[in-house]
């Protein structure tokens, strides 16, 4: 199937939500109801066309992509380090994965306001949002890829004498790529969730996308709220489409859905 | 050029049980000699790879002990062992690496062996691209590139089917012819077993222990034909016979 023929059914329902959501807000809703759904085109004139409008959206969504990156990448580091170290020693991973399966049961947000009594209201501790929210899937994922390798190369590079750190760097490694970035993948995209919600919680410094959210609502401006939300949603999108896009460029062709393709037989 | 001469392997009274107790191996006492092919024989589970882990140093005895007079070893293991993420020619090139040989040489010795392998137009492939056969040649290759004195091959054409089982055995029997090396054969094929090999050891059911040890008379230059003479046909017998009066012992 072509790129053209797999895009037609998308924009077919894009066209049916976007006529769906055109209908209710014009003719269901009346006017003096009409800010619970601003019709699309008033979003797009009043929350994306008006340029002072999109200059403030568009600051926000820099300073909340800055939080959601530093914290991906922090949660990565961490997550990957502590993948490692489990799966170079059984009680290591025996002592942490537990606590990274709690880290994944505790709900976050419920943990926000204590977040904000010890390391402040502002960037620190929305970043620290990011890091916890993006961190198990990283874990997880990293500690699975590194164990996948096959039992016969592993006899192979005992044969061969290889130590510990070449074993990791020429087989668990990249024998944990693809795995990797599905948690990376996961991850980033938890992590844009965490900036956003933080900002309900954090809004001292200067506003992100989650402060602007929360500010049109109170302020019943829909037009800008529905942007606002759009354009969030947009970055997820973004980010997630663009882990996927470096997996295939990291993996290549040699994972499962690549690999069979040109067999010769 | 098949070099004979003194041992390469040698196993005294080595047996192998696991945590728990199971008994894997039953002592098993056998020698291996430079340019010797030992094929090893016997039904499934009865621990002809334990044998062969065990000669490797993969699995440490439980009894005895495993002398080997080289270091110069190179394992077949069943599924080849390649890494899917490299190309033929770096995985060939693997073995190499492991033993810190320089770049150049490697891409030399791996060239060298793909050509022998009938490879050398797969380099670039990765191991998704070829087939199973294909796939064990590359994993010879990857074995052969450093030349390697001494060989362990875990069943290593199990998975193929019997065309490229039967082709894959003559290439390897012109690679032993050429090189000379010592080897264990392990495989489920009494057959296959007498038509590589020196010398057919047989075990028993688990835990194994060795109830035959067989010269095999062939001269190492076997045609496939060799495989429908009554000579050839008598030998397989022999084996089998020692299979079946093993497993009737049991019943």
């Amino acid at each position: 199937m072509t790129r053209l023929a797999r895009a037609v059914p998308v924009l077919v329902v894009f066209v049916v939500v976007l006529v769906c959501w055109h209908v209710v807000s014009t003719v269901v809703l009346s006017p003096a109801r009409r800010f619970l759904l601003p019709a699309p085109h008033e979003v797009l004139l009043v929350g994306f066309l008006d340029p002072d409008n999109l200059s403030d959206l568009l600051a926000a969504l820099g300073r909340s992509a800055l939080v959601a990156v530093l914290g991906l990448v922090i949660a990565a580091a961490l997550g990957v380090g502590l993948a490692v170290l489990m799966s170079q020693a059984r009680w290591v991973e025996q002592a942490v994965y537990p606590y990274a399966v709690v880290l994944q049961t505790v709900p976050i947000l419920a943990l926000v306001p204590l977040f904000g009594f010890w390391f402040g209201f502002g960037f620190p501790s929305r970043v620290l949002v990011c890091v916890l929210i993006a961190l198990f899937p990283v874990v997880a994922n990293t500690l699975l890829g590194l164990k996948s390798a096959s039992a016969g190369l592993h006899d192979l590079l005992t044969l061969h004498r290889a130590g510990r750190v070449r074993r990791l760097l020429v087989l668990q490694f990249p024998a944990a790529l693809p795995a990797l970035f599905t948690g990376l993948r996961i991850s980033a995209g938890l992590s844009v969730i965490g900036a956003v919600v933080g900002d309900f919680f954090f809004k001292q410094g200067e506003p992100g996308i989650g402060v602007l959210i929360d500010l049109y609502r109170q302020r019943l401006q829909s037009e800008q709220l529905f942007a606002a939300v759009l354009l969030s949603s947009a970055f997820g999108v973004v980010v997630f489409w663009l882990f996927g896009a470096l997996a295939r460029r990291a993996v290549g062709s040699w994972h499962e859905s690549g690999a069979a393709r040109d067999r010769v037989r | 050029m098949v070099r004979d001469g003194g041992a390469l392997l040698e196993l005294d009274g080595v047996g192998v049980a696991y945590p728990g107790g199971v008994r894997a191996l039953e002592p098993v006492t056998a020698s291996v000699s430079a340019g010797e092919f030992v094929g090893v024989v016997g039904p499934s589970g009865c621990g002809k790879s334990t044998l062969l882990r065990a000669a490797a140093g993969l699995v440490a005895p439980t009894s005895g002990r495993v002398v080997r007079h080289t270091d110069d070893l190179a394992y077949v293991f069943q599924e080849p062992t390649l890494m899917p993420w490299r190309t033929v020619r770096r995985n060939v090139e693997l073995v190499a690496e492991l033993r810190g040989v320089r770049k150049v040489e490697r891409r030399e010795r791996a060239a060298a062996m793909l050509g022998r392998v009938g490879l050398a137009d797969f380099a670039d492939h990765l191991p998704a691209a070829l087939s199973g056969g294909m796939r064990m040649r590359a994993a010879l290759a990857q074995a052969l590139v450093m030349r390697p004195r001494f060989f362990l091959f875990d069943e290593p054409f199990s998975a193929l089917d019997e065309l490229t089982r039967e082709r894959l055995a003559d290439e390897l029997l012109a690679l032993h012819r050429a090189d000379g090396f010592g080897a264990v054969f392990v495989t489920h094929s009494v057959a296959e077993a007498v038509y590589l090999s020196t010398r057919v050891l047989v075990l028993s059911a688990r835990p194994g222990r060795v109830v035959a040890d067989l010269d095999v008379p062939f001269g190492r230059d076997r045609e496939p034909g060799l495989r429908y003479t009554p000579e050839f046909a008598a030998l397989v017998a022999r084996a089998t016979g020692a299979l079946r009066a093993q497993a009737g012992e049991l019943s």
